[in-house]
């Protein structure tokens, strides 16, 4: 989900809280009967209130499109043959790459990222990696191993990889978990 | 060559003896997606929200995941599946095109034009699996 969607929902949910809350404390009586009365009789004629509702109402059915829509998007073509075309979605090769560089060791977590333009494909690959690791060698692994895993099972050719580590963490919850049947 | 004229030829007569057969897409939809499914490396179909909805409403939809266009001789699919982890996606893929050709045109006589494959995900359930049996014995 992207920040802008995740803005919209947020400024959606806070209207629906509110909504929601000054309904249920009228049902249950909490509010003098004639508080709603006057709060829905204050919006009747004013533009400026129209306008933001229709703002919202607008909003939501921008988010709902785009959510259905979201699996047809993002898709890059594998292969085209006389059957016809293969794409794969970019949340797959996302799941993909996380799960092959997830299996290496020294590797607590990754958020990978595409750019692809035209038939130029690069990959960002942000890494959390344990305290014990090295690096420039770890790096230089996840280049190689991503670029042929992708390959390999996916058919992708990729132009690059970058590989940028964002955290360093001790890996003492690992070994803690680890032991658990002796 | 020859089947293609021979299979025109019996729609032909069909349609002038006892009237034509029509082919709902309902019908071609879940011949692909069992078709597909059948292919080992493929996890399932991917029927998008309103698919899931659906089925969490109880309603088994054996066409999920596929989209079809019938035509009164042919048809082209969409196929939207979710593939294994560590298979070969293109190999998958053109076996399922393959599979989906062969069982609609066997089946209804219809000439596929296009089988299009659109992976929408990878699972990761097998290695769960694997790893959930040997964990203590």
């Amino acid at each position: 989900m992207r920040f802008f969607h995740r803005l919209c929902l947020f400024l959606l949910t806070l209207l629906f809280l509110f909504l929601t809350f000054v309904i249920s404390i009228y049902a249950f009586g909490w509010l003098p009967e004639s508080y709603l009365t006057i709060l829905v009789g204050s919006m009747y004629s004013d533009y400026r209130i129209g306008l933001l509702f229709a703002f919202f109402f607008l909003l939501g059915v921008w988010l709902l499109q785009s959510f259905i829509t979201e699996n047809q998007q993002e898709q890059t073509i594998i292969q085209d043959n006389d059957m016809g075309e293969v794409r794969i979605a970019s949340s797959a090769v996302k799941g993909l790459v996380r799960q092959v560089v997830l299996d290496q060791p020294g590797i607590i977590d990754v958020k990978p990222s595409f750019k692809l333009r035209g038939e130029d494909f690069k990959i960002h690959l942000k890494l959390s990696v344990t305290e014990d690791a090295h690096i420039p060698t770890l790096s230089t692994q996840m280049e190689k191993l991503v670029t042929e895993r992708l390959m390999k099972m996916a058919g992708l050719n990729v132009d690059e990889v970058m590989v940028t580590v964002e955290e360093v963490e001790e890996n003492k919850k690992r070994s803690n978990s680890t032991v658990r049947v002796r | 060559m020859a089947v293609s004229n021979e299979r025109s030829d019996r729609l032909e007569r069909d349609e002038r003896s006892v009237g034509a057969v029509r082919i709902a897409n309902e019908v071609v939809g879940i011949i692909a997606g069992l078709a597909a499914t059948e292919i080992k490396g493929v996890a399932g179909m991917s029927g998008g929200i309103a698919g899931g909805i659906a089925e969490m409403l109880g309603k088994k939809n054996l066409s999920k995941g596929v989209k079809v266009e019938v035509g009164e001789k042919e048809a082209a699919v969409d196929l939207y599946v979710i593939m294994d982890y560590g298979v070969s996606i293109p190999d998958i893929a053109w076996r399922v095109q393959e599979n989906v050709k062969k069982a609609i045109e066997s089946m209804t006589g219809l000439d596929v034009v296009e089988v299009n494959v659109h992976v929408q995900g990878v699972s990761f359930h097998q290695d769960e699996k694997v790893e959930n049996e040997s964990r203590v014995r």
